[in-house]
């Protein structure tokens, strides 16, 4: 199995995927993890070795040999399903749900429910930008059409 | 979920219905409206394409309740839509002067809710919400077509209608 290294859609490639994990994945009140914190922790599980170096050169698209341990190691890290470095179909899903992580996380939404059966990347991106224009729709009149979604 | 909580629930929910100030004839906008004049906070409803699988969202910030439902849909179905997500502003299932709760099973299938929490800092909830949301609705959809129908049948229902256990 070989991670989608290669050039595809923007935001696909490997140092894509690893740098919206890094920037995603923050813990509340503290700063985005290091590299160095990474490895450490990997090391730390029992992982495969990995210096804080050749994260930072994958992160940066110098190098897009890693191997299938290494990627499962950083899923693990990272709390995504290692299917998110191999499957395409996986990973547009799961960076839909990184997106609205993102938008909650930075967002003044208090509370958020629903009535969800089974959510698509198109529903989850749906979501997202609700809760992304938020500020915007809070100021409309109580029936209007949420701009943008025309088609 | 057994039989005493069950009658628990319905009564809880009869008791927010009996306080509920149900326009006649029945129209989920206006009640909106009268239950966000009563609240002191605005309720926006939100016609939104691409919802299909989720049908309603309810999003509540610091000043203001939104709901979005599916705007490509029947309008009867966009009005059970919004009464469900209008119940759950209605049972003040997550109020305001608390941290958020996400359903954070629902939001993020492939996340581990374990990584969620220690990003959003807040901890999720279960589906319980959700029932009692639902069964308001219904109770609400119960009176509102009662009433419509006028018929003798419905008036001896509605005034029969063991509300006041």
């Amino acid at each position: 199995m070989k991670a989608d290294t290669t050039d595809g859609p923007a935001g696909t490639t490997l140092a894509a995927k690893l740098d919206r994990l890094f920037s995603t994945v923050v813990p509340r009140g503290g700063g985005e993890y290091t590299h160095e914190e990474v490895a450490e922790a990997i090391r730390a599980k029992g992982g495969p070795t990995i210096s804080a170096t050749y994260l930072w050169q994958l992160r940066k698209g110098l190098r897009d040999n890693p191997t299938k341990r290494h990627l499962e190691a950083l899923a693990a890290f990272f709390g995504v399903p290692p299917a998110y470095f191999f499957d395409s179909a996986e990973a547009e899903r799961i960076d839909a749900e990184l997106a609205l992580l993102t938008a909650l996380r930075d967002g003044p939404v208090r509370q958020i429910a629903m009535r969800a059966n089974g959510l698509s990347a198109r529903s989850l991106e749906a979501i997202a930008d609700m809760v992304d224009r938020v500020r915007e729709l809070e100021g409309l009149s109580p029936d209007a059409e949420a701009p943008g979604t025309t088609p | 979920m057994n039989v005493f909580r069950r009658l628990a629930l319905r009564r809880r929910c009869r008791a927010r219905l009996r306080d509920l100030p149900l326009p006649v004839p029945f129209d989920v906008h206006e009640l909106c409206d009268r239950v966000a004049t009563r609240r002191g906070r605005p309720i926006r409803l939100l016609p939104v394409a691409g919802l299909t699988g989720v049908c309603g969202l309810w999003i509540a910030t610091g000043t203001t309740d939104l709901i979005c439902y599916e705007r490509d849909t029947t309008r009867p179905h966009q009005d059970h839509i919004v009464l469900h997500e209008l119940a759950h502003v209605l049972c003040d299932h997550y109020p305001v002067s608390l941290p958020g709760k996400y359903d954070t099973t629902a939001l993020f299938p492939d996340l581990d809710p374990a990584m969620v929490r220690a990003v959003l800092g807040r901890a999720g909830y279960s589906s319980a919400e959700e029932r009692e949301a639902e069964t308001l609705a219904s109770l609400i959809r119960q009176r509102a077509t009662t009433r419509a129908d006028g018929t003798l049948h419905a008036r001896l229902h509605d005034a029969l209608d063991d509300d006041r256990e």
